[in-house]
């Protein structure tokens, strides 16, 4: 069998997928990082080619629609998915209905981390808190356990078009810039002290006041807060963070 | 009166209002200068230590009120805190918060000042300079005043996604004792008004004009509060469904704020287990195509030790077991343990072949509760005889065991329906 390895990249993947299918079904691929040996496999590296993988994404996205790509993409974002990626593939190729494949009992587990990936990115779009600054950016910060920054912007800067917004992963130490109707990333190191501007902390207070007023004691049930909300997100939300404001 | 002091005491008169779901609506036609957006799976944005799920900015514009309602913590007989927040201070704070991501919109409601007609002017202001001044696009709900004059209700209509007016009591004699200044006639109107209305507009179907409240209408009633028993309240909700189109109905577990000699003594809990079967009950009504007829009798309430699904199951075992590849769609969804995810799941992944229990268990069917009632491929699960006279017991073991591994009430939610279990208070079975 033939094991082909990538650069770790979308693009390498797609590069990847397309290599691999013009050779048959019968194939592994696993990421440079992660480089096992196969004693009984012979290894093929991949070199990413930009063009290749533009044209491999478009002929995808003309053939089976843009959801099916999203759920490649959001495959990708999950650790050691690209054989079930390969897997859900080879199913769209036999089958004549794409809505189905997804629903093939040997596909259930590649559903189930798209689902959760697609669980993140609606959590965050839910959790997320805007500081506004002092330049008139509003400033975000976030760790997702997945790398989602670019599925979770668009959200964003359809919804926020005349803000200047920035999501800031302070994990994978990046952010998502979007400003005057464009979209850009950049490399972007822990930042110390952000200077608010005038009103934010007034809004903030207002805030955490409101929400402290909502609850309803009699009906108290911080099991069922905590399954809804887990604690891992409190530290980026302005109404859980203890005197901080 | 400062700013945060006002939001407190206007959060705090809001809260008792279940709703906050944001879902359902239709995109508003964007301007340059428009803001926001509505999501039709609906976003929560926090939750509060009761668990609720926190959507839209809810408040009330007032907690001033020449009413008298005796559950109610505004009545004016009351010595509380009192505070106004003018339209533009509402529309200041909802931008605000939304630009931060702090809420999906805003959920608007009042208790009554001078009159209901002067009372919805000024909501109906409100979300009016809300949309054509400061171009808001994202979720507004706001209440209907019973008793305002009807142009009103439908003008507003035009600026929200959603519209509600509580039916509060499921009674006319209980609204009659509990909150005197109200009539289910009253209330019922602003319900008809909207229902004419949405129809009007799918008839015709406007196009290229704004939506008329494109997330529909809901109501809310308290649980607990007055005699009524499951049965009957059951058949009123299926009765507003039918009759006005409403998108939800809410229950709410009576929470005693006022010493009443009409009401359940203050210290008494709130029925929240209760209120949870009748959310189920409620959800089977909508989406698994049961009657109220098949689910309880009139004067019965459910009982609390089995969710009303498995209830219908136990009264009716000629039905079952029923065979995992090849019961139709409705059939499916009668089984105790598969919802309507599962259910869409097992009609599509059937197609590629026949089903095994380790399939089910893998694609999230609760088999805790399903073993009893199915059978895949003609065989029982492992272990399992389908013995009329003992499943209940074996059922009430299982129970017996999940309440010993979590103390108290457990609002378990069995089926993920990730839009709905994101939004609100869920009854999924």
């Amino acid at each position: 069998m033939l094991n082909y390895i990538y650069d770790s990249t979308f693009d390498g993947l797609l590069c990847t997928l397309s290599v691999a299918f013009k050779e048959g079904s019968n194939f592994t691929i696993s990421p440079s990082s992660e480089n096992q040996m196969f004693i009984d496999s012979l290894s093929i590296d991949i070199v990413t080619d930009k063009n290749l993988a533009e044209k491999t994404y478009i002929r995808m996205e003309k053939r089976w629609g843009k959801l099916v790509l999203q759920n490649i993409y959001k495959g990708f974002l999950y650790p050691q998915t690209e054989n079930l990626i390969a897997l859900y593939i080879s199913f769209l190729m036999k089958s004549p209905s794409k809505e189905l494949v997804i629903n093939h009992p040997s596909l259930i587990d590649f559903e189930k981390r798209i689902l959760k990936i697609s669980r993140e990115i609606h959590r965050w779009h839910g959790f997320l808190r805007f500081k506004e600054l002092q330049n008139g950016f509003f400033y975000s910060s976030y760790e997702p356990d997945y790398d989602l920054t670019p599925l979770i912007i668009p959200h964003f800067a359809s919804r926020f078009k005349n803000q200047s917004l920035i999501i800031h992963d302070t994990k994978r130490n990046y952010g998502a810039f979007y400003q005057n109707k464009e979209i850009f990333y950049s490399r972007l190191d822990n930042i110390k002290e952000l200077p608010l501007s005038k009103n934010e902390e007034f809004y903030q207070k207002g805030w955490k006041a409101y929400f402290e007023s909502l609850a309803i004691e009699s009906r108290k049930n911080p099991k069922l807060q905590m399954s809804m909300m887990p604690k891992k997100y409190w530290r980026f939300l302005i109404e859980k963070r203890e005197g901080d404001s | 009166m400062e700013t945060v002091e006002k939001l407190k005491i206007l959060a705090e008169s809001a809260k008792y209002d279940v709703s906050c779901s944001s879902s359902g609506s239709k995109p508003r036609k964007s301007s340059p200068n428009s803001i926001g957006d509505v999501k039709v799976s609906g976003i929560c944005h926090t939750f509060t230590s009761d668990g609720r799920c926190v959507s839209l900015f809810k408040v009330l514009m007032t907690n001033y009120c020449i009413y008298d309602c005796r559950y109610c913590i505004n009545r004016t007989s009351n010595d509380i805190k009192r505070a106004l927040m003018t339209p533009r201070e509402i529309c200041e704070l909802t931008i605000s918060f939304y630009k931060r991501n702090y809420i999906e919109g805003l959920f608007l409601s009042s208790g009554i000042v001078k009159n209901p007609s002067h009372t919805m002017e000024l909501l109906l202001e409100t979300v009016k300079m809300l949309r054509e001044e400061y171009f808001f696009m994202g979720y507004i709900h706001l209440k209907a005043i019973p008793g305002a004059d009807s142009l009103l209700i439908s003008k507003a209509g035009e600026y929200v996604d959603r519209l509600s007016s509580n039916i509060e009591l499921p009674s006319k004699e209980s609204l009659k004792i509990l909150a005197p200044d109200k009539t289910y006639k009253d209330i019922l109107t602003p319900m008809h008004i909207v229902n004419s209305k949405l129809l009007e507009h799918k008839e015709i179907k406007i196009k290229n004009k704004n939506h008329f409240v494109p997330a529909g209408q809901s109501t809310q009633m308290i649980v607990g509060a007055s005699p009524e028993r499951d049965g009957h309240i059951i058949r009123l909700s299926e009765e507003l469904y039918n009759r006005f189109s409403l998108k939800r109905v809410y229950y709410s577990s009576y929470i005693p704020v006022n010493n009443d000699s009409t009401l359940p003594a203050i210290n008494v809990s709130p029925p929240l287990l209760r209120e949870h079967r009748l959310y189920q009950a409620d959800w089977l009504l909508r989406f698994y195509g049961f009657k109220s007829n098949d689910l309880i009798d009139v004067n019965e309430d459910f009982d609390l030790a089995f969710d009303p699904k498995a209830q219908y199951a136990l009264k009716n075992l000629h039905l079952f077991p029923i065979e995992i590849n090849k019961a139709p769609y409705d059939m499916l969804l009668k089984i105790p343990g598969v919802g309507v995810k599962s259910a869409q799941r097992i009609i599509a992944a059937r197609k590629w072949g026949s089903l095994s229990f380790e399939d089910l268990k893998k694609m999230g069917i609760v088999m805790k509760r399903a073993k009893f009632f199915i059978l895949c491929s003609g065989k029982h699960f492992m272990g399992i005889r389908f013995c009329e006279d003992n499943i209940q017991d074996f059922m009430l073991m299982d129970e017996k065991v999940k309440n010993k591994v979590s103390e108290g009430i457990q609002l378990s939610i069995f089926d993920l329906e990730p839009s709905e279990v994101f939004t609100s208070t869920t009854g999924n079975i």
